[in-house]
């Protein structure tokens, strides 16, 4: 009878081949953006600008945190796996919410997690999962059990100023790419992929380059030693080119740049890598020598698109740095970028994309009040979305007014007693009319604005587009929506009165369409009856 | 030499830098409360301020402060400051005071404006700005807002809520009101306080005798 058992267990199938990665089956959400192109779209049609109204609470899962609840959970045959703050990872019942499996990574008492010991969610390949964590492990599990299958440590967490790993992973066919945090801490950033199966590191991508490296020389003196450059949201993959699609943060110090003179590549940059070897196919600066703070980590937005008479394999990427760009993601060609939202620093950009900055937008050390966008950006980490059928790319974008402090830097350190962490950030309240958030919908191939739908507060929440023609997200004060999303007309609200700091998923369960979204520390999910 | 910079300026953060960077955007500038709870009571729920501030408040939103230890007492220092009593002397007459603040602040502080118990602690100079200027500094939960709904009525009164369906008022009477954005028309949010200025209506006598009626106040 063990036999038998045994033979079973070896048999079963795989739960999530990477064939079903490539083409993730609409009733289920596969990974962070719901596929490889980043768009964040659910190609379920069951909820529409027609019965939309009728949404209701279906379940909810308490996290009972109070961290910020920034996950995005995974769907897969009817199970929803989910992160909640720390390290901890749920199997749920995906009709009920009802828990049926957990597993706890402890981490140290002290992380170095920049905003929050937060994590934003899992990746799934075969019957594995995968989580990084705070203290900068690597963590496989068996999908079906929550049993650790492996766990490989990818960095010492305590050197230099600190590293974390808060983002989600990304599984491959056979790997799984994974990012780091520490960009306001002194660190040096990679990009690591690692076997599946074993754990085993396969490459790691220095996002500074290192002696001997090509681009090595764009940071003065030793600032290359401790400069940043961490990948700590999530990526995108196009499996035709074999590449992996990866936005880079700030450089350190983020607000003084007196020793760290240059480009500092490859800071506030996407990279373009290839899957198998790690090795840099092209990349991009958005923001040479950057002194704000606008990490270029946001999702990658693939698109292919007719340009200029020309059928073309695209990049849509809405920046922090207010800046909407379109770079052919074949070559990495800068084709144009718009700003959309107020800005401030650049006067034009040359035909390699470059940024002719305007001076006096500077951090100053009494608190520079006049830049736009903000110190948050006009885009984070949340994600944007990509409908195929309207064609549109959808973001939740930022209004905001705030200071820019220039402050000394400190030798990063992780000593108890040192004075370390990022440099203080002054953050003054302005009246409430001064910031706002907008969800927008723009015309990725001319940057063109169709619509936007104005919210009171700058979001943390990402969005969802739909085939069923709706656009969701949520806002800062908890109203969870749906807009039409060929007009910005909102349909529906919940008020859910807590922040919303993720984005939606949606998903099908026995055949009828959910939507989910944590607002606050709750997981709700939303249904029709 | 560059560690040599970062040495020398690390100590160069004065106590009030580090409170306005740290503490004010949850505290209030001057400790007055709002998001965290105010600071000025000189009662710390928590015990051991230096503790509270190294390693923050599990269970609640207060994080601990990523700064050297030295700093962290510096700012414990300074946070102790905020409830301090300033007791220099003041000329007015206490009962000259009380009579003056029936007359012109008790409606308004007993129904929608803050409590003045205890707000003298943060000096003369503090209060005779804000019967001068009362819209220089509007504490966390105190702006003006005045809307205009769909029947043309006017309501004013402080914000104490809102979000894109709603808005929740304290009205010029101290009532509570949850309006829907739906049924308003016009949201004016110019007037940043609702008390008005007393500059030119109160002389230095006055508010001298106010201040010493406030100080009573405690």
């Amino acid at each position: 009878m063990i036999r038998i058992a045994l033979l079973i267990a070896l048999t079963a199938p795989a739960q999530v081949p990477y064939v079903r990665l490539l083409k993730p089956e609409a009733g289920d959400w596969l990974m962070y953006s719901g596929n490889y192109s980043g768009w964040r779209y659910s190609a379920l049609d069951l909820l529409t600008s027609a019965n939309v109204r009728g949404l209701k609470v279906k379940w909810m899962y308490q996290a009972r945190t109070q961290e910020k609840f920034e996950t995005t959970p995974l769907v897969a045959d009817g199970i929803m796996y989910l992160t909640r703050p720390e390290n901890e990872v749920f199997a749920l019942d995906a009709e009920t919410g009802r828990t049926l499996w957990t597993y706890v990574h402890r981490n140290p008492e002290r992380t170095f997690n920049c905003c929050g010991k937060v994590n934003r969610g899992l990746a799934i390949l075969d019957n594995r999962l995968f989580m990084n964590t705070l203290d900068m492990h690597l963590i496989a599990l068996d999908a079906r059990s929550g049993r650790e299958l492996w766990k490989v440590k990818m960095h010492d967490h305590e050197a230099a100023g600190g590293y974390a790993s808060p983002g989600a992973p990304l599984a491959l066919h056979g790997k799984v790419v994974v990012g780091m945090a520490g960009g306001e801490r002194g660190v040096s950033g990679f990009l690591d992929g690692y076997d599946a199966a074993t754990g085993k590191r396969l490459w790691r991508f220095n996002t500074i380059p290192q002696p001997g490296e090509a681009n090595f020389g764009t940071w003065a003196g030793d600032s290359w030693k401790t400069g940043g450059a961490s990948t700590w949201n999530s990526g995108a993959y196009d499996p035709e080119l074999n590449l992996v699609y990866w936005g880079t943060s700030n450089p350190w110090p983020d607000y003084n740049g007196d020793f760290r003179k240059g480009d500092n590549l490859y800071s506030c940059s996407v990279i373009a890598l290839n899957a198998d070897t790690g090795k840099l196919a092209w990349y991009y600066q958005f923001t040479p020598h950057d002194l704000h703070d606008w990490d270029a980590t946001q999702i990658p937005v693939l698109v292919d698109g007719l340009y200029q008479g020309k059928q073309r394999k695209l990049m849509a990427w809405p920046n922090r740095n207010g800046f909407y760009y379109l770079l052919d993601r074949a070559t990495g060609e800068f084709l144009f970028a718009k700003n959309f939202v107020r800005q401030t620093w650049v006067k034009s950009f040359d035909a390699k994309g470059r940024p002719e900055v305007i001076p006096g937008n500077e951090p100053t050390p009494d608190g520079n009040t006049s830049v736009f966008p903000g110190v948050d950006g006009a885009a984070n980490w949340m994600s944007h979305s990509y409908s195929p059928s309207t064609k549109l790319l959808y973001t939740f974008a930022r209004e905001e007014r705030r200071v820019f402090t220039k402050d000394e830097p400190r030798h990063p350190t992780t000593a108890p007693d040192a004075a370390v962490g990022r440099p203080f950030r002054r953050r003054p309240r302005f009246a409430p009319e001064e910031s706002w958030g907008k969800v927008m919908a723009i015309d990725p191939l001319t940057g063109d604005t169709k619509w936007e739908h104005k919210v009171l507060s700058p979001p943390w929440s990402g969005v969802m587009a739909t085939a069923g023609g709706l656009v969701f997200g949520g806002t800062l004060e908890g109203v969870v929506f749906a807009l039409d999303a060929r007009s910005g007309e909102r349909l529906w609200h919940f008020m859910g009165n807590d922040r919303v700091y993720s984005s939606p998923i949606s998903f099908l369960s026995n055949g009828k369409q959910l939507m989910s979204l944590p607002v606050g520390d709750v997981l709700i999910t939303f249904g029709l009856d | 030499m560059w560690l040599a910079v970062v040495a020398c300026t690390a100590l160069a953060q004065d106590a009030a830098g580090l409170y306005r960077a740290q503490c004010s955007y949850c505290h209030g500038a001057r400790g007055e409360g709002g998001r965290g709870p105010d600071l000025t009571t000189g009662r710390y729920k928590h015990g051991d301020l230096f503790t509270t501030i190294r390693n923050g408040v599990k269970g609640t939103e207060m994080p601990a402060v990523r700064a050297s230890d030295d700093d962290v007492r510096r700012l414990a220092e300074y946070v102790k400051s905020l409830a301090r009593v300033d007791s220099a002397a003041v000329s007015g007459d206490p009962a000259f005071g009380h009579a003056l603040y029936e007359a012109n602040c008790g409606a308004c502080h007993e129904t929608v404006g803050p409590d003045l118990a205890g707000v003298a602690r943060r000096g003369a100079a503090f209060v005779r700005e804000s019967i001068l200027e009362p819209g220089k500094e509007i504490a966390m939960g105190y702006r003006a807002i005045r809307v205009i709904v769909k029947d043309g009525a006017a309501i004013e009164g402080i914000r104490l809520n809102e979000d894109d369906i709603s808005v929740q008022i304290r009205d010029t009477r101290g009532q509570p009101r949850s309006l829907l954005k739906a049924g308003i028309v016009e949201i004016d949010r110019s007037k940043p306080s609702l008390m008005p200025s007393f500059a030119g209506r109160l002389d230095d006598k006055q508010i001298d005798a106010l201040i010493a009626f406030l100080r009573e106040l405690r």
